[in-house]
């Protein structure tokens, strides 16, 4: 029984992960039919930001070394601006594109950014230890949870719920929903491209900055392509769930997080490592049953 | 257009033109040793410090008045961490005149530049492969590797937490990424065994898991029925360290051993106050390795490249040149086969790395022994050296698994 | 009937000029192949072993991205996991080549493949074919998606080969280097198979399967409404494509003598996309313009990396400066010049004149239409179409009731009613686009309201559309041969029933003018054409008349009139022009807000006092009329 609940725990706090970066790809998709892969890379980024640029092995924390809201705050402003600063140089020259020379795009930032990590911090994983308060054991009803896990699924509804709020209550974030349901009306009526763009992008930078923080807490070494993972079970997440559709998004993320959980627990373990196979065969079968996702939205599809 | 083709025509003829400059140099008497390793790309981080150790060998041999009177000169071409490029960069150093050949201290990063020198039937070593298949076997007949196979270094920690440790039963987490850490475990699972011990759970992650709490749950659920003296963890980089951190993150303070991936002790910044844990290695980091050569050594390489050595596999480094020597000076002459056919004959040759064997059928060391190291509060010591009395199952060694 | 008005470039020249359609039509392949041959001989005297290294290495690349644009090129669709079929090329190869003793040793392979080893061309050939075989099998499922999922399904597909032969350690030796690979690739050898992979590719894209997939690039609604197949061209093309990636990837490991699948992973698929793009997507010359160009400036790049002699000095960048290069050159390539450095365009040709087949072509047509007069028709047998009792619902909303609707091949048909009375909504639901939510679409007695759009266009349904819908980057000759390629003809037919239409509507002058360039009323004329050269027996025409002043409308009238006798075809009316309408239609059917109000007659619906309610309106438009 206690297993059961850990396995339960286990899988919402990777599910909670894999929707905050499904959420941030869905966000940018939802306006920009644009599926960033360089999402990663702002995970990434994000990570190497609490240290000092060096290519030494061992990690200087300094950023990380702040006060821990101190940290929070300068961690999601960096990203922020790294998230629209590339929006502005990559993808504003390309908007209104077909969503796959997007995509193409997003791949060359990608691939721009692990490679600019390489050259500043060297291509080796480098040890650190983030918050290490949080790494400790709280019993919970008689069984003992990992307080990061916890936080790690408190943050996420938290966020979610502020995020709802954004979107239905502020003016920017209901432009924002304006804009991803149809484009060209929502600027006739006044709602500004650039601003809507770039406050989409601001999001989903934020939202790169707090999967980032988690996972470094937990995962506890940096490496160049350490969003790697978490991007492709954010897009894996946001196909399933439905693009452009942020409930969708996080949907998906909980998906994908349960199933992985689910495979590891239950597959043998000559098999195990196929996991990423199964994982996404499915999403071939959702692309094919139903290609809007779980979630549809209206606006993604074409009129004849 | 006409402008593209232009371009075109003009970048080819400038690559013509540079490709002049990579003809062979003009002849001297210097015996030529080509590097094909990764100046570029994350395999720089074990190539680097290894080579600039053979660089440091290289130095210490000319003092001493070179090999058959000549002297040894290093010429370089970057993989890129690519294996396309390292077959090219093989091909460079060819074309610079090298007479033998250094790799990738990997099989895969080093598999294009050895088949390359393989194929000009020049001897070509790896400066730490720890795959038999970067041997005679795999790439040919003139390839060869300083290090012990994975599966040798995966027993040894078996062997030793057997037999000197007198731990008992082991959990063990694999990561199937990639061969080495499959070689790791074959050997460890098979040689512990072998020794007396139980394996009393197994489980698999993979490097790129963005949590191990699934693996961890499993553990702690089976480790509270039967409690385990160690855990022994097969894997490499930042995954490792990861798994370590989470490991220690979840409560567990069962001992942790872990293969040579987990050198040196800049990696436990990331697990505050880390104790109880071993790694097998090639030699002790930490300034107290009882031969002083090693001790010596490291220094030294901390003074050339500019920073503490996080691998002690930059040891190998310095042994494929003093090989390459040893096998030069007795055969006489630079010829590829005669140098090969006295470095078939090694036996129990003191090299810096310990005593090394190599036969016409085996190009790598299955029973050099191998240093184990601990962490006591995050920080490194040295704690014994040991070697396996039998070579591991010959299938393991080439087949892992 | 139609003077020589033809373009400058055409002249009319005695004799059979094989030699030079033959020329033209393997243009490409020359031109390209002897850039490479130059190329290559150079190095072979210039360069020294690692350059010709280099240089081999280029030519596996073009090989590549020929295969990757065989796909992506002619169908627009990007497959971002392309690569994959070249580690199964290359795997597969390496069963069979692979001496059995190093196969032995690595693998365990069953019987038949651990106990041969087999020539090296014929392996080729098999690894290459089975590449494709896969390919197909995996486009099967992939290419029943619409958009973005297709691309998104590539790079799902990618993971799964990827995981799945990482870990099938018996045949592929997991993810460990399978080394002992035979090494026989030179340069010489990579010249024969891109000469290989030119020639086939230019089959292809100058074939009807070619010109087909091109067609529904450029707009797959309007490529479907013209009987293209285009799922069935999208997987064979897919097919093809994979093989030459699966020769591609065999040769990359017969040059090095060793293979993993890690090398075979996204930053390889995004160096070739990446050559594809800054070549130019769209065209042969486009693939190999790119892969040299990235490959050139690319190894300059490694160049300064490693330190370049330049004057006087050494410039040394930092390592990784190659990498940020290519990624920035690509970023830079989609902002400024998205259609890449060759636009899009093949090599031109560069001889003044056209061959003579087209003037020849356009010749027969003429005198075709002379000789059968303007009263014969190419069938004559009357065909009926009928919609009994559609009802069309979305969501509740009814959009059409209960509507009936009946004419035959002889006869022109106006469906007229305000805007949001349903008319498009019909046209949608008699050819297939939409399906009645109620009541039935039969066609010669045949009932084919369950029937798709492809089923409909072989019953002898075609259409305009009120956006047009022309395939932008063909020509007009080629936007109706590929709508007679769609009703089932081939090559020459195809071709002979384009001019022949051409001539009958007056557009044979800008046949080879390219779509996107027409004048706004040529479009419309156009589309029509196509529509035609399908030699329907029922043609929906969509407001053909938007845009045109009295005189241009009075040149349709004239046109639409001689429809039904010429082709047999009969004609619905879709309009918003009274004057068209009232001066062609021999009836005129009224609908408002889903239901017909009425049903007659020109002069008899002038004066439908219901019609006159819902849709005449103003006293300006009652004039008119």
């Amino acid at each position: 029984m206690q297993v059961i609940i850990q396995n339960i725990i286990d899988a919402l706090s990777l599910g909670s992960l894999f929707a905050l970066t499904a959420l941030g790809i869905s966000l940018v998709f939802g306006i920009m039919r644009l599926v960033n892969f360089a999402h990663g890379d702002f995970i990434s980024l994000g990570a190497y930001a609490l240290i000092v640029p060096s290519a030494s092995p061992t990690a200087i924390m300094y950023i990380g070394n702040w006060p821990a809201l101190a940290t929070i705050v300068a961690i999601c402003a960096i990203l922020i601006l790294i998230a629209i600063v590339c929006e502005r140089v990559a993808f504003k020259p390309l908007r209104g594109a077909d969503p796959s020379v997007l995509m193409i795009a997003s791949f060359a930032v990608s691939y721009f950014i692990q490679n600019a990590i390489i050259m500043i911090y060297g291509g080796r994983s480098k040890g650190v230890d983030l918050w290490p308060f949080l790494q400790v054991q709280v019993p919970v009803g008689g069984i003992r949870l990992q307080l990061l896990q916890l936080v790690t699924i408190a943050s996420t509804i938290i966020l979610l719920g502020l995020l709802t709020l954004f979107l239905h209550k502020l003016p920017i974030g209901r432009q924002m929903r304006a804009a991803s349901e149809n484009f060209t009306m929502a600027r006739l009526l006044g709602v500004r491209a650039n601003f809507v763009i770039a406050a989409a992008f601001g999001v989903s930078g934020f939202l790169a900055a707090v999967v980032s923080l988690l996972y470094v807490v937990q995962r506890g070494t940096l490496a160049y392509d350490v969003g790697a993972p978490l991007v492709m079970a954010g897009f894996v997440a946001t196909v399933i769930g439905g693009m452009g559709s942020v409930f969708g998004a996080v949907l998906g993320g909980f998906f994908v997080g349960i199933t992985n959980v689910f495979f590891q627990v239950m597959l043998p373990v000559s098999i195990r490592a196929d996991r990423d196979a199964f994982v996404f065969a499915f999403v071939i079968l959702i692309l094919l049953i139903r290609p809007s996702g779980l979630i549809k939205v209206k606006s993604v599809e074409e009129r004849v | 257009m006409r402008r593209t083709a232009l371009w075109l025509v003009g970048g080819l003829a400038t690559l013509g033109l540079a490709g002049a400059s990579y003809s062979a140099q003009a002849a001297d008497n210097d015996i030529v040793i080509g590097f094909a390793i990764a100046q570029s790309g994350w395999m720089t981080q074990y190539d680097g410090p290894d080579s600039k150790g053979a660089l440091l060998a290289i130095d210490d041999i000319n003092a001493k008045g070179g090999v058959l009177g000549r002297k040894l000169r290093a010429v370089f071409a970057d993989t890129k961490s690519d294996q396309t490029e390292g077959a090219k960069a093989g091909q460079s150093v060819l074309a610079q005149g090298a007479q033998f050949m250094v790799v990738s201290c990997d099989y895969d990063m080093g598999a294009g530049a050895a088949t390359v020198g393989n194929d000009a039937k020049i001897p070509t070593f790896s400066l730490c492969a720890s795959d038999a298949k970067m041997g005679v076997q795999g790439i040919g007949p003139y390839a060869f590797s300083m290090n012990d196979s994975s599966v040798t270094i995966g027993a040894t920690m078996g062997h030793w937490a057997a037999t000197k440790k007198g731990w008992k039963k082991a959990y063990v987490l694999h990561d199937d990424t990639i061969e080495y850490s499959k070689g790791i475990c074959s050997g460890f699972k098979s040689y512990f065994q072998k020794d007396g011990g139980t394996i009393v759970g197994d489980d698999v992650f993979k490097q790129d898991d963005a949590s191990i709490a699934s693996q961890i749950t499993r553990l702690k659920d089976v480790t509270a029925k039967t409690p385990v003296d160690f855990i022994e963890i097969c894997s490499y980089g930042g995954g490792d360290v990861s798994a370590v951190k989470q490991i220690r993150a979840a409560g567990i303070m069962t001992p942790i051993t872990n293969p040579d991936s987990m050198d040196g002790d800049d990696w436990t910044k990331a697990i505050p106050n880390l104790n109880d844990h071993y790694a097998t290695v090639q030699a002790s980091l930490f300034g107290d390795d009882p031969r002083p050569f090693v001790n010596e050594y490291f220094k030294r390489l901390e003074k050339v490249t500019g920073q503490k050595p996080t691998s002690s596999l930059a040891l190998a480094g310095y042994s494929v040149i003093e090989a390459f020597a040893l096998a030069i000076n007795r055969a006489g002459v630079t010829d590829g086969d005669k140098v090969l056919a006295e470095l078939n004959k090694f036996k129990d040759e003191p090299l810096a790395v310990g005593p090394t064997s190599y036969t016409a059928d085996l190009h790598i060391s299955l029973t050099r022994p191998y240093t184990i190291v601990g962490i006591k509060d995050g920080k490194g010591y040295f704690v014994d050296i040991v070697g396996l009395p039998d070579p591991p199952p010959m299938q393991l060694i080439f087949k892992g698994q | 009937m139609t003077t020589a008005t033809s373009d400058e470039r055409m002249t009319m020249a005695a004799g059979d000029d094989r030699p030079l359609r033959v020329l033209h039509y393997f243009w490409e392949p020359l031109v390209l192949g002897l850039f490479l041959l130059g190329a290559t001989l150079f190095i072979n005297v210039c360069g020294g072993t690692v350059l010709m290294f280099t240089m081999t290495n280029i030519l596996i690349e073009v090989v590549m991205v020929i295969g990757l644009y065989i796909f992506i090129g002619n169908s627009g669709i990007i497959a971002f996991g392309h690569i994959t079929y070249a580690m199964i090329g290359a795997y597969a190869d390496a069963w069979l080549t692979m001496t059995p003793f190093k196969k032995g040793f690595a693998l365990s392979l069953p019987g038949f493949l651990a106990n041969n080893q087999f020539p090296m061309l014929p392996a080729a050939i098999a690894a290459g074919v089975f590449s494709g075989v896969v390919a197909l099998i995996t486009a099967l499922p992939l290419m029943r998606m619409r958009g973005i999922a297709i691309s998104i399904g590539t790079f799902a597909v990618m993971v799964i080969f990827n995981t799945v032969y990482a870990n099938w350690d018996a045949w592929t030796f997991g993810a460990s280097t399978l080394v002992g690979i035979p090494i026989y690739v030179n340069d010489w050898v990579a010249f024969g198979w891109v000469i290989a992979a030119l020639v086939v590719a230019t089959l292809y894209q100058k074939s009807r399967f070619g010109l087909a997939l091109r067609a529904s690039r450029d707009d797959a609604v309007a490529a479907r409404a013209s009987g293209i197949r285009v799922y069935r061209e999208r997987v064979l093309a897919f097919g093809l494509s994979a093989a030459f990636m699966g020769i591609g990837g065999l040769l990359k490991a017969h040059f090095i003598g060793s293979i993993a699948v890690s090398a075979f992973w996204i930053p390889e698929t995004f160096i070739l996309i990446a050559m594809l793009m800054i070549g130019g997507q769209r065209s042969l010359t486009g693939a190999v313009v790119g892969a040299v160009a990235v490959s050139v400036i690319t190894e300059v790049l490694r160049q300064f990396e490693a330190g370049l002699q330049v004057a006087n000095s050494t410039v040394q960048m930092p390592h990784g400066f190659s990498e940020l290069g290519l990624a920035v050159m690509m970023l830079a390539i989609l902002i400024v010049r998205s259609s890449g450095l060759t636009n899009g365009r093949e090599v031109p040709w560069p001889f003044a004149r056209r061959t003579n087949a087209a003037e020849r072509n356009r010749a027969e047509a003429v005198a075709r239409i002379e000789a059968s007069g303007p009263g014969a028709s190419e069938a004559t047998a009357g065909s009926r179409l009928e919609a009994r009792d559609i009802s069309v619902r979305f969501d509740g909303l009814a959009a059409i009731s209960n509507l009936n609707l009946s004419m035959g091949n002889n006869e022109i048909v106006g469906l007229i009613g305000p805007n949001g009375a349903g008319k498009t909504t019909m046209v949608n639901v008699l050819t297939g686009f939409q399906q009645a939510t109620e009541g039935d679409v039969i066609i010669n007695g045949e009932t084919v309201t369950r029937l798709g759009p492809l089923q409909r266009t072989d019953r002898g349904v075609a259409r305009t559309f009120q956006a047009v819908r022309l395939f932008r980057d063909l020509t007009v000759l080629e936007n109706l041969e590929a709508a007679a390629i769609g009703t089932g003809l081939a090559g020459a037919a195809a071709r002979k029933r384009a001019w022949d239409v051409l001539v009958w509507m007056n557009l044979d002058h800008k046949a080879y003018v390219r779509a996107n360039s027409l004048a706004y009323g040529d479009e419309r004329r156009v589309g029509l054409a196509r529509a035609l050269a399908m030699a329907p027996r029922f043609v929906f025409l969509d407001e053909p008349a938007a845009g045109t002043n009295d005189a241009e409308c009075d040149e349709l009238m004239a046109l639409i009139a001689r429809i039904p006798k010429r082709f047999g075809c009969g004609v619905l009316l879709i309009e918003h022009n009274m004057r068209l309408v009232m001066g062609v239609c021999d009836r005129i059917c009224v609908i408002d807000s889903g239901s017909k109000i009425a049903e007659g007659a020109a002069a008899d619906i002038q004066r439908h006092p219901e019609v006159i309610r819902a849709y005449l309106g103003t006293r300006s438009e009652k004039s008119r009329a």
